[in-house]
């Protein structure tokens, strides 16, 4: 590890001034436990690391009405047993309990884990299924990031230099709509996922679907939203048949990399399967 | 005699709580004055020539104090048996990772800068990744100058093997196996593939070596500190009584920590600064460079009559040993427990050839019953397929071919030992291995056995006024719980509180030594301890041990010393019966649950055997649905371990431990060893089962839920 | 990739080493080195940052045939790793001109604790932009 200048300001505005001044060589630190590993391993080495853990307001977990504001310092353990959060969606609180392990639960967070951009993380995905906007500011002001414009390309967001994340905000969901979480793990249970599913839907009084979103993880450089697969649920009855047709369609969508999880080839195959058993269990 | 009764009281662990408070100090923590950091230089080919090594800039830096090449160390080799690994090497480097330069610095970070700023150029050669390409007749060879390799004493010289890429080579066989095969009703043949797999010990080697007027000092995480000093003197060109190793404790080692490589180094480093010098391997190195389990190819071919017995068995094994032998330690320079496949049933015939072969791919080494693994995955895979293609239930035919007493055994010898038919039926019963099972279930059974060690050492014992005791031994505590298996033998035969007695650890200074391995402490250790708790008892003459030490004077003491030769041919035996959920749309494998039958005698440490015996089932858990040390062009891919996946407590199924035994153990007490018998059986029971529940057989392990997909989608 | 120029130009420009090399995304400081360049290559990977250090030359060429590989070696002196890559390229038809590029990438010593995807990864990128770049710069010619 190269040594590093380590600033822990109070405020908003002070990392923002901090980070607008050096943006090159400057790293955020929230939970640390991604970066942490990568500064051990020298893959990263800034001259100043500018932790955030003091910003409380970067915690809040606010709901409103139906919407939802999740604090980018928020851990991941926070979030899995927030009321506010298992109210907005069961699946959204499963999610975040479906992180890693408890010891990395209770120290990574929401904001650290989106900027990282691993494509095999299970937040993202769940997120991304019930159409998450990213707020993040600079010195400059404020933007609004729909997720699926956050994350660029493994390990990239389209976070600019400057750029801290706030928080994720959540509309409300339709009435009635179901949403599911999958994470394929065929090794131990505390890894990564192979390929996950977070499925989103709702019907009306006849059984027809008007709601639907289908997002994967683990099956390309970035998570992603099977939109053609979703379009084909739209004003159907969710029965075998569509299921079967939209789970198709969400493997043909995916990228996989091969990699010691699996080939590309079986990750297509599972993000298949799994988006079929996730279609099940909220048809 | 004594009451066995006396262990059935779960003992107190010595080291624990040192460990768990943290308080427990590792070579990392220990406080040496002016001690300087080392660093090393690795390969980053597989297989090349050094061209040049520039060290200028390295040299320069602040806080280096010293830099060393190959050329430093030219003709210094080290290994535990056969010396063909170069401290440093001058001419040519044989595996991603092997070492080229060291750098002593003030500081971890100031070498690890040293290393960046060396620069050495290579001329790449053809690497020999493939066992196959290694042994072709007309294959490069790796270690064209063998003959001039030191082949440490002990037993003879080393033995001649066929070809030059071959590290060890033997040919087993017992009665006419051609004969036999020839009058076979059905012959049956299988291939099966084993990964390397890493000993995964959570303190990663480290040593610490520094100079005294006429002493080399060492402590390091060598669990055989007088095997260690040996192999130094050898290497290193000095006196053996000139070496000390003072070895105390170790965070884990299974095996691995039996090979040292830095030790050689940080002595010309310690040299050349006149300072103590530290080396603590970086996890990625630990994974990546030092020495795996051998990954395997073994081929099989069994005859059987009419009736399904078997009368033929012929074995074909090659073992991947890497770019250098000095990791093996046995004098066939083979992983051991490969070579007997079958071992446990009645085998009137049989041949084994096994060989471990040079390549240009990490050395392999020892890991918890070396050999043993793969033979049992391909041994119990093959019986399986073989019962299935008949038409006989696996159990069935396990008990139609089982050793029994005085039956041939696969080495030739008839067998004695624990009762295998026994301990079959009860984890079968256990199990519930008649009762149907719903659709994707099913039900895998393996045997293992393992020999009980074999050595000689010397234990002495000292009692005080006070009453307390203290045993002194050569031997370490790795977490094996050797110093509370000393402790509690010595108490029980002394009719004391275990808590009164000490144990201390004796340097290389004190008697010799086998060092922890071979499932040797038990029966070695523990049979010292019982001579020297006996000779003790017969020197206090019938008084009571409290009664002696009130009568002693107060700087008085009572000493004895006994030196124990475990001779005694002996085996320990678990029989696997394990229950997976296969989910076929996915091949996803979930161990249900899992019986072990095991016959280890009589048990001195209950708590502690529980941790070798469960400790044992989730090693075999790993090897069988999760770890694989693969390489690519011969470097390791997985070089952490959230990328090299070890079974956490969450994927541990429920366990059930049955002890039957035959009372004939020839350890302390009737004791058996234990710490490897478990492990090697897993993975055949759960492959076994996994084609049970699904019909997809993995002829490869890791059992991954890719590799059942693949063969539940090729039917 | 199909470049409207004639094949003589694409040639010439694949030949220019300097330029060529200038056409790698994340590229500075480049000179000619003997009969090739030298230069580094900046890498970055979300938090990660390699400074690539190292050479380009060609290896082999046959105008005639319109084929060339080229091999680079670079070494990131932080960590102590290394690149070396051949890449091969092949033209062929004229105006329309089609240039195929491929590598052949091995990532040595601690470089590749990141990750053998990551690395493919990031090298598909850098060789989609050179050859952006390289349609751009025959363009202009």
């Amino acid at each position: 590890m190269r040594p590093f200048e380590y600033v822990e300001p109070e405020t908003l505005d002070e990392a923002l001034e901090i980070l607008a001044g050096d943006p090159d060589d400057t790293l955020v630190m929230a939970g640390g436990t991604s970066l942490v590993i990568l500064m051990k391993q020298d893959l990263a080495r800034p001259a100043r690391v500018v932790g955030l853990r003091r910003i409380a307001q970067l915690r809040e977990i606010a709901a409103n009405g139906g919407t939802i504001a999740l604090g980018a310092l928020a851990t991941h353990g926070a979030l899995a047993r927030s009321e506010a959060v298992r109210r907005h969606a069961p699946a959204l609180a499963s999610t975040f309990a479906a992180v890693a392990t408890v010891r990395i639960r209770e120290q990574a967070t929401l904001g650290g884990n989106l900027a990282h951009a691993d494509p095999a993380q299970d937040p993202p995905v769940t997120l991304l299924a019930l159409d998450g906007v990213a707020v993040a500011r600079s010195r400059f002001g404020e933007r609004r990031i729909p997720l699926d414009a956050l994350f660029a390309d493994i390990f990239e967001t389209s976070l600019e230099p400057g750029e801290l994340l706030l928080r994720v905000e959540l509309p409300a969901l339709p009435a009635g709509a179901r949403a599911t979480y999958k994470k394929f793990l065929p090794a131990t249970l505390d890894d990564y996922a192979t390929v996950s599913v977070a499925a989103v839907v709702a019907t009306d009084a006849a059984g027809a679907c008007t709601h639907a979103r289908i997002a994967l993880g683990g099956a390309g450089p970035v998570p992603l939203r099977a939109r053609e697969a979703e379009r084909s649920l739209v004003g159907r009855r969710l029965d075998d048949a569509a299921i079967h047709e939209a789970a198709a369609l969400a493997a043909a969508a995916t990228d996989p990399i091969d990699d010691l999880r699996g080939s590309a080839e079986y990750k297509r195959a599972m993000a298949g399967v799994w988006t079929e058993r996730a279609l099940r269990e909220v048809a | 005699m004594i009451d066995p009764k006396i262990f059935d009281r779960p003992e107190r662990r010595i080291d624990g709580v040192d460990k768990t408070t943290g308080a427990a100090r590792y070579i990392a923590d220990l406080d040496i004055p002016g001690a300087l950091q080392a660093a090393f230089v690795r390969s980053p080919y597989p297989h090349a020539r050094i061209v040049a090594v520039d060290t200028t800039r390295a040299r320069a830096l602040d806080g280096v104090r010293a830099v060393l090449t190959g050329a430093d160390v030219r003709g210094q080799r080290l290994g535990r048996r056969l010396q063909d690994w170069p401290l440093l090497c001058w001419d040519r480097v044989l595996f991603v990772g092997d070492r080229v330069a060291a750098v002593a610095a003030d500081t971890r970070e100031i070498a690890d800068e040293a290393v960046r700023l060396i620069s050495v150029e290579y001329e790449e050669l053809p690497a020999l990744i493939d066992m196959d390409d290694a042994l072709r007749p007309d294959a490069p060879v790796l270690h064209p100058d063998a003959a001039s390799y030191r082949f440490l004493e002990g037993r003879g010289e080393r033995p001649a093997v066929p070809h030059p890429n071959h590290q060890g080579h033997v040919v087993e066989s017992h009665g006419d196996v051609d004969a036999a095969f020839a009058r076979a009703a059905r012959i049956f043949e299988h291939e099966f593939a084993t990964p390397r797999i890493h000993q995964a010990a959570l303190e990663p080697r480290a040593a610490v070596l520094w100079l005294e007027a006429d002493r080399v000092r060492v402590v390091s995480t060598n669990k055989a500190p007088f095997n260690l000093r040996d192999q130094m003197a050898a290497s290193l060109g000095l006196a053996k009584d000139r070496i000390v190793v003072d070895n105390g404790t170790i965070g884990g080692d299974f095996g691995g920590k039996g090979l040292s490589t830095d030790e050689f180094v940080l002595y010309h480093l310690a040299k050349a600064t006149g300072r103590p010098v530290r080396a603590v391997t970086r996890y990625a190195d630990e994974l990546t460079t030092t020495n795996p389990r051998h990954g395997s190819r073994i081929r099989l071919r069994t005859g059987l009559d009419a009736e399904g017995r078997i009368v033929a068995h012929e074995s074909h094994a090659l073992f991947d040993g890497g770019a250098y032998a000095a990791g093996k330690p046995t004098v066939r320079l083979m992983a051991e427990g490969g070579v007997q496949t079958l071992e446990g049933y009645r085998v009137p015939a049989a041949r084994h050839e096994a060989a471990t072969v040079y390549t240009n791919n990490v050395p392999g080494g020892h890991m918890r019953a070396p050999g043993q693994p793969q033979n049992v995955f391909a041994s119990e895979s093959h019986l399986d397929l073989i019962a299935r293609e008949l038409g006989i239930a696996p159990l069935e035919f396990r008990r139609r071919n089982v050793a029994r007493a005085g039956d041939p055994t696969t080495a030739g010898e008839p067998w004695h030992g624990p009762d295998l038919g026994a301990l079959l039926d009860r984890a079968a019963a256990e199990i519930g291995g008649d009762k149907p099972r719903p659709a994707g279930r099913g039900i895998g059974f393996a045997l293992g056995i393992r020999h009980v060690g074999r050595g000689k050492t010397t234990i002495s014992l000292r009692l005080d006024r006070d009453g307390t005791i203290e045993a002194r031994t050569g031997v370490g505590d790795q977490g094996g719980g050797q110093h509370t298996l000393i402790q509690r033998i010595v108490a029980a035969t002394l009719g004391v509180d275990p808590l009164t007695v000490r144990v201390r650890r004796l340097s290389t200074e004190g008697p010799q030594d086998p060092g922890i391995g071979g499932s040797r402490v038990t029966p070695v250790h523990g049979g010292a301890a019982l001579a020297a708790a006996r000779a003790l008892k017969d020197k206090l003459g019938g008084l009571s041990v409290a009664d002696a030490a009130r009568a002693l004077a107060p700087d008085q003491a009572i000493e004895v010393s006994a030196t124990f030769d475990a001779t005694a041919a002996d085996h320990g035996a678990c029989a696997h019966a394990i229950e997976v959920a296969v989910d076929a749309e996915t091949g996803t494998v979930r161990v249900l649950s899992a019986v072990l039958a095991v016959d280890v005698g009589q048990v001195i440490n209950p708590v502690g055997l529980r941790g070798q015996l469960e400790g044992g089932f989730v090693y075999g858990l790993g090897m069988a649905l999760t770890e694989d040390l693969a390489l690519e062009d011969g470097r390791v891919r997985a070089a952490n371990l959230g990328d090299y996946k070890l079974p956490t407590i969450a994927d541990v199924p429920p366990l059930r431990i049955v002890h039957l035994s035959d009372g004939h153990g020839v350890g302390p007490y009737g004791a058996r060893s234990a710490g490897e018998l478990v492990n090697p059986g897993v993975p055949a029971a759960i492959a076994n089962a996994v084609h049970d529940a699904s019909g997809a057989r993995v002829h490869t392990l890791p059992v991954t839920a890719e590799r059942v997909w693949r063969a539940l989608r090729a039917r | 990739m199909t470049i409207d120029a004639p094949r003589a130009t694409v040639w010439a420009v694949l030949m220019d080493l300097p330029v060529a090399a200038r056409c790698v995304p994340g590229t500075r400081d480049v000179a000619p080195d003997g009969d090739g360049v030298r230069g580094t290559l900046d890498v970055r990977v979300g938090p990660i940052k390699l400074s690539l250090a190292g050479t380009v030359a060609v290896e082999s060429r046959d105008e005639a045939a319109g084929t060339a590989r080229l091999r680079a070696n670079a070494e990131d002196q932080r960590l102590g790793g290394a690149v070396r890559a051949f890449v091969d390229l092949a033209v062929t038809g004229d105006k329309p001109t089609d240039l195929q590029i491929s590598s052949d990438i091995a990532i040595l010593g601690r470089i590749g604790e990141l990750g053998q995807p990551l690395i493919a990864r990031h090298a598909d990128k850098v060789l989609t932009g050179f050859a952006d770049c390289l349609r751009r710069t025959v363009a202009a010619r």
